[in-house]
């Protein structure tokens, strides 16, 4: 498994190596694409498409107050159902985006969150899924 | 199981109970502090840490959920009529608050005016259900379940007062509190008699050698 760790950006690798984090057994490393619906942020004029920056983890953004002993802070969250994501529209952040695209296993493993569509992905190291991801709503 | 948020001086640690929105961050979400008490939590700009977040009660939370009222009425109408503003410090490298009245939230600090929550799903409707066995009534009996806790064991419990929530559709794990019970019955002797009716404070075990699968909380008073 400290093989396959190797293969995750820094932040997370070591979280896995030092089990600060650990990976459940529901984990998805080999599966079938899956469509999924990923918040982006968007910039009018300037930002429009999506970028491998809109796939970084919270950690990776170094957001304040993200804890790093929880796991999902080192994925990268999607939706299966896009109306969780619409919700956020309603909120006060703005330039919000929405992206769908496919989730697939060579971008990295997943973990569906039980009771919603809520998907967190944990990206490989230096892998771009931009390009299989569109613009498909924004505000 | 809770997830711990941010520390503020004057409130404690903050867990997260249950992420409401989320876009490529936790959007929208209920936090509890250590005694309790329920927050509805509103990011405003993740880039500087400003949030906001009201007391929230449980009428209130699920009145929310159901679309009675909409996102912005329940910032507005807060437990105590007040509102937290939370900001990070980045010189200092923590958070930091100021309160002010919910009824003077500025507009961009707000979902838009009027627009209800309108998310359902199997874990909001679980998370109401939960939420509900807060206003449980007095000598109701409940069952404590010690399930993945340092031991497997059932635990019944007879209270004279309840006060308290389940954070997740699972099993009760943990109890912060109890100060009194009538009749009690322990399935497996983990737990004497006598250690429950001295208050005996579980809050101390919330660590990854006793708590580990930990996944609901329970506080009796």
């Amino acid at each position: 498994m400290n093989y396959y760790f190797m293969r995750f950006p820094s932040v997370l690798k070591k979280a896995l190596q030092s089990e600060r984090i650990i990976f459940p057994e529901c984990i998805m490393i080999k599966y079938e694409p899956l469509i999924a619906y990923r918040g982006i942020r968007i910039i009018p004029d300037s930002k429009i498409t999506v970028t491998k920056e809109d796939f970084k983890s919270q950690v990776e953004r170094n957001l304040p107050g993200t804890n790093f002993d929880d796991i999902g802070n080192y994925s990268c969250s999607c939706f299966m159902d896009m109306a969780e994501l619409k919700a956020a529209f309603k909120l006060p952040r703005k330039n919000k985006g929405i992206a769908v695209g496919l989730i697939r296993d060579n971008y990295g493993p997943y973990i569906l969150e039980d009771d919603s569509s809520h998907i967190h992905w944990f990206l490989y190291d230096g892998v771009d899924p931009s390009s299989d991801f569109k613009v498909i709503k924004d505000e | 199981m809770s997830k711990k948020w941010i520390n503020l001086k004057e409130i404690g640690m903050l867990f997260i109970e249950i992420v409401l929105i989320q876009f490529d961050i936790p959007l929208l979400f209920v936090c509890n502090d250590s005694i309790g008490n329920r927050y509805l939590v509103l990011c405003v700009d993740e880039e500087y840490g400003e949030y906001i977040a009201i007391l929230a009660g449980v009428d209130l939370l699920i009145n929310m959920l159901t679309n009675k009222i909409s996102m912005d009425m329940a910032f507005k109408q807060s437990k105590d009529k007040n509102v937290i503003y939370i900001s990070y410090d980045f010189t200092n490298k923590c958070f930091v608050m100021k309160k002010g009245k919910s009824k003077e939230i500025p507009e961009n600090y707000l979902p838009d005016a009027g627009a209800c929550f309108e998310i359902s799903n199997d874990k909001i409707t679980k998370y109401i259900e939960n939420i509900k066995i807060y206003s449980i009534s007095i000598n109701q009996e409940i069952n404590i379940y010690y399930s993945k806790f340092k031991f497997e064991k059932v635990v019944q419990l007879t209270v004279d007062s309840f006060y308290g929530h389940i954070f997740d559709e699972n099993k009760v794990i943990k109890i912060n509190r109890i100060r009194k019970i009538s009749q009690h019955k322990i399935v497996d002797n983990i737990v004497e008699k006598d250690e429950l009716e001295n208050e005996l404070n579980f809050s101390n075990m919330n660590n990854k050698n006793t708590m580990e699968g930990c996944i609901c909380q329970l506080a009796v008073y």
